[in-house]
């Protein structure tokens, strides 16, 4: 059990403040440990990592491949070898997209869902758009927010090179089978890439169970600094990719007839990296240790699980996502009859100071597909309680008089 | 929660967005003009019919908060009667200019309906 009074005196941007934070699924705070950490390397140390032969460098380099073994000790890799670091999610696909571009011997269908975030389609398409050895297809959605397994399977065939998807959906926190889907693209020899955006803030993720090929996510979205992402790749597909970027770091010997890039991982981190961010990165991983990733899964579900109960009970308020009793994300995303989404959040924010987030959340094929027009969504973290739900309900049908009313 | 309401809106955008001048289909638009804005869905469909060189009558239709559809039909009451080359200089501070409170404002909502009837004109000399 999470003892919410205590876990909230660690984050400064919310402690004795009014606001109640529900946009989660964006961004999370950052606690104590973490900051504290940023500015101990700017204070303390403040050198880059690698090319130092003094002291000072060598104790930041320490620190930096610290984090890299702790990540891949988070996430199950096998080795630290196996984890890039990048700017965020969204660089890690595109690292990926554009690395597979340049892999010659790989052509066919990229697949991804029409619940994935923009981040993990836009880096797909803009690759099959530039060349013809790539065509982009979409796994249908249902009406639910589910995905069609009789389209994937129809769609999935040797040609396939990919299959990206989402661990679970950032607009309706619908789970999706990793495991299941990573063996389907397997069997059909296309590589299993997944947004684990949405998935690692709450709920420990083992790259060998999932058998996954990639792994993609951001620190701020886990109580981590902005700024760096993650990009997880076996190593041995690691090693036959070609490097997207080149730069510094990246590169072993470089003489004008020749070029040895440098080893997995530095080959993907072409430049100098957030070398702060990525230190601070470790207090992160050490403080979710510290709550404990089962505890988080359970606040989270239990806040979740409220806010879906209290929610339906308000009149003409319909949720999206998943059925009663299915597994779902931290989030609930819903709309109020005669209410636009935008209208909503702008009064819950007037009313009480909450802060939600509605419009289409970067996924505009799932909304097409599900045929909604727009969307709000609360999300829930390890700093929120129970009674912020209970105010977030009275905010909705405050909001509802005080918007729906003249009509 | 204070007893105080807190204003969210300016009331005449409010009173708009409840009861929009303007809303419909024209049955025979001479010029026809749409905009999104790409972050939350908002859409407006505007259809104006041209006599003389100037507005004769405008209509909007479309989907959004309070900000896009309130804007919006404050844009449709300005532009009509207005000359093609008139309506073209209109901007955010001619709605802005029909609110007298203090609310939430978000310009890329305000602007769908003035968006529209820019590309309605643009073909317009
Ligand atoms: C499912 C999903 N994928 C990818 C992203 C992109 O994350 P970032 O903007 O940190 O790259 C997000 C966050 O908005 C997300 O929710
Ligand atoms: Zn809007």
């Amino acid at each position: 059990m999470l003892d919410v009074n205590s876990v909230r005196d660690d984050f400064p941007a919310l402690k004795n403040q009014d606001l109640i934070y529900l946009d989660n699924a964006a961004t999370s705070m950052t606690p104590e440990p973490v900051t504290r950490e940023l500015i101990n390397y700017y204070h303390e140390l403040g050198t880059s990592v690698y090319r130092g032969i003094y002291k000072r460098a060598e104790e930041t380099t320490n620190k930096f491949e610290y984090t890299r073994r702790k990540t891949a000790d988070f996430i199950g890799a096998e080795s630290s070898r196996e984890i890039v670091f990048t700017k965020n999610c969204t660089e890690s696909l595109n690292i990926l997209a554009y690395s597979l571009h340049h892999w010659k011997d790989r052509n066919g269908k990229i697949l991804v869902t029409e619940m994935d975030h923009h981040s993990n389609i836009l880096p797909w398409r803009i690759m099959a758009e530039s060349s013809n050895r790539f065509q982009l297809e979409y796994v249908r959605v249902n009406r639910e927010g589910q995905l069609d397994m009789e389209d994937l399977e129809a769609k999935l065939s040797s040609n396939s090179v990919a299959l990206a998807f989402p661990a679970i959906s950032n607009v309706i926190g619908a789970y999706n089978p990793v495991k299941k889907l990573t063996d389907l693209a397997h069997e059909n020899g296309a590589l299993a890439v997944v947004d684990g955006a949405q998935w690692l803030p709450h709920r420990q993720f083992n790259v060998r169970d999932y058998n996954v090929d990639f792994l993609a996510f951001s620190a701020h979205k886990m109580l981590g600094p902005t700024g760096l992402g993650i990009l997880y790749g076996k190593e041995e597909l690691l090693e036959q990719m070609p490097p997207p970027f080149g730069g510094g770091e990246m590169v072993r010997s470089n003489t004008k007839t020749e070029v040895t890039w440098n080893e997995v991982p530095q080959k993907f981190e072409a430049g100098t990296p957030p070398i702060a961010q990525i230190i601070a990165f470790s207090k992160t991983l050490s403080y979710l240790n510290k709550l404990g990733m089962s505890s988080i899964r359970k606040h989270v579900n239990k806040l979740t699980a409220k806010a879906l109960r209290e929610l339906e009970k308000i009149p003409g308020l319909k949720i999206f996502g998943p059925g009663k009793g299915e597994e779902r994300g931290g989030l609930v995303s819903f709309n109020l009859e005669g209410v636009h989404p935008h209208d909503l959040a702008a009064a819950l924010d007037s009313l009480d100071d909450i802060a939600i987030r509605a419009g289409l959340h970067c996924a505009q094929p799932l909304h097409e597909a599900m045929k909604l027009n727009a969307t709000s969504r609360a999300s829930f973290y390890v700093y929120n309680d129970e009674a912020e739900i209970d105010r977030l309900v009275d905010a909705i049908k405050e909001a509802k008089n005080v918007l729906g009313g003249e009509k | 929660m204070s007893d105080e309401r807190p204003q969210i809106y300016d009331q005449n955008l409010m009173h708009h967005s409840q009861n929009p001048h303007n809303k419909g289909e024209l049955p025979n638009p001479d010029l026809q003009g749409s905009a999104k804005n790409p972050n939350c869905g908002d859409k407006i469909k505007l259809g104006l019919n041209i006599k003389d060189g100037s507005i004769r009558d405008i209509k909007f239709d479309g989907y959004g908060c309070v900000l896009c559809i309130g804007s919006a039909s404050i844009l449709t009451q300005l532009a009509r009667g207005l000359s093609v080359g008139d309506a073209k200089e209109l901007t955010l501070d001619d709605i802005e200019a029909n609110m007298n409170e203090s609310g939430k404002k978000r310009e890329e909502c305000m602007a769908v309906g003035l968006n529209a009837l820019k590309q309605a004109l643009s073909e317009e000399s």
